[in-house]
């Protein structure tokens, strides 16, 4: 077996003086997709901030490409994985001008918006919701536009963090199965869906037991 | 020509024209006469200070006093910043210090050398009269300006984060609160340009036509004076961002904790 592209070794965290888990283990091979589950409340954003390195553990160490994340692999990683927030507030302004904004980062200039309209076909969203702006969307939208613009950096490694709460069923389905039979696509995803939890295709981890 | 003076006595009956609103305060228990009275005496205070330095600083109009004066202005200007946008006075003092005194500094050599082309370009009545009015000036922008940056950092971090989680470099991440920052310190600025002429005669204009000064000329300094407030307030924003970007993220690119005091 090849060496995990990314793994969680004796993770131990505490937030505001509660410890969210001790000694927590796992890893993700390329072209795995993982789903996290558990209650609210039992550290599965803070997963993700681990990795991303907005968080650091309190003991242990997370590997990425067998790297030790710390600052400097912080910033390789913020720019390899393509992340899915939870918290949909993600700017303001004409939704155009958000893609283009994030697109217009240097180390997204490989990327290009040229499967934009794709993708907005993809999410069942019309073409003119780019002239809108974001913050008079309604959840459901501002979550496909997040994913829209997940896509959009064409990164292998996507983080998800309830990326369909807001969705309705059959856009859960379809948005789900993309994710989870692309044989490229590396996934972590927190989810309460249904839909996502398609053993054997994922494999599971269940915080807070 | 100068304009008629104001004797002492003269002086006080205008001060007691604060007996109404004193007398107001009283009958709408405002509990404004306190801070009346602290405020006015302190003004009158720094201001009878302010009459006695400036007399020494235009007797002896030399270009070292005249410089270390300016600097000990612009010192007390960055404290008063940093004291009313709740900065972390460690970490912002020395930045914002530097960007008022590089910009400040900049646009009142610039005007002395280029716009008036004196032959001393520290000469006190310049140097220090019209480069005070444009520290002052700007103060109000600057503490607007810098305080909004890192609030609204602080207050919308999770916008932050996810433009890191893009990709984004911290400059790339803070550009958009730069240039809320940026428009919400220069908008009184541009509003108060866009009036100007109507509403009412700023000071500085009223001040040279009573000293003799024609109204053209008292116009033309007005444009200069607002055209440098503008550019020290961005400028100087621009600065205190670029100085202190370093020092208030750490090496992952957060926010430090310790930004605020």
């Amino acid at each position: 077996m090849k060496n995990p592209l990314i793994q969680y070794k004796n993770i131990t965290l505490a937030y505001e003086g509660r410890t969210l888990y001790s000694d927590l283990n796992f890893s993700v091979q390329q072209g795995e997709k993982l789903l996290v589950s558990g209650k609210s409340g039992t550290g599965k954003t803070s997963l993700i901030k681990l990795l991303l390195g907005f968080m650091t553990p309190d003991k242990g160490s997370i590997l990425f490409n067998n790297k030790k994340v710390v600052d400097q692999v912080a910033w390789i990683i913020r720019q390899q994985t393509a992340y899915v927030t939870q918290n949909l507030d993600i700017g303001g302004g004409r939704v155009a001008s958000i893609i283009q904004d994030i697109l217009s980062f240097k180390s997204n200039s490989e990327t290009g918006e040229v499967e934009k309209f794709k993708w907005l076909d993809f999410l069942e969203l019309k073409k003119e919701i780019l002239e809108n702006r974001f913050e008079d969307l309604s959840g459901g939208e501002k979550q496909r536009v997040v994913i829209l613009i997940a896509l959009l950096l064409s990164r292998n490694i996507f983080l998800l963090d309830e990326p369909t709460a807001y969705l309705d069923k059959g856009l859960k389905q379809k948005v789900a199965d993309y994710f989870l039979h692309h044989p490229k696509l590396t996934v972590i995803v927190i989810s309460h869906d249904t839909q996502w939890h398609h053993l054997p295709v994922v494999k599971t981890i269940t915080l807070g037991d | 020509m100068g304009p008629q003076d104001i004797s002492i006595s003269s002086l006080i009956f205008c001060i007691l024209l604060l007996m109404i609103p004193v007398g107001l305060s009283l009958i709408f228990r405002l509990n404004l006469i306190k801070s009346l009275l602290t405020s006015a005496g302190r003004m009158i205070v720094q201001l009878i200070l302010m009459g006695v330095y400036l007399t020494y600083l235009f007797k002896w109009d030399n270009w070292m006093i005249n410089i270390t004066w300016f600097l000990v202005m612009i010192c007390v200007a960055t404290f008063s910043v940093v004291k009313h946008s709740d900065l972390n006075r460690h970490l912002f003092i020395w930045p914002i210090f530097a960007s008022f005194a590089l910009s400040v500094i900049t646009a009142i050599l610039y005007f002395n050398y280029v716009v008036l082309r004196l032959d001393e370009l520290f000469e006190a009545k310049y140097f220090i009269v019209i480069g005070g009015m444009m520290l002052g000036n700007s103060m109000r922008g600057n503490i607007i300006g810098i305080s909004v940056l890192y609030k609204d950092l602080k207050r919308n971090e999770e916008r932050y984060l996810y433009r890191l989680a893009a990709g984004a470099t911290i400059y790339e991440a803070v550009l958009p609160y730069l240039r809320n920052s940026l428009m919400t310190a220069l908008k009184p600025s541009l509003a108060s340009m866009a009036t100007m002429g109507i509403v009412f005669i700023p000071g500085m204009m009223t001040g040279q036509i009573l000293g003799g000064s024609s109204p053209l000329t008292a116009i033309k300094y007005q444009i200069v004076i607002m055209v440098n407030i503008f550019v020290i307030v961005s400028a100087t924003i621009t600065l205190t961002f670029l100085f202190t970007l370093k020092r208030s993220f750490d090496s992952y690119g957060l926010l430090k904790k310790n930004i605020f005091s």
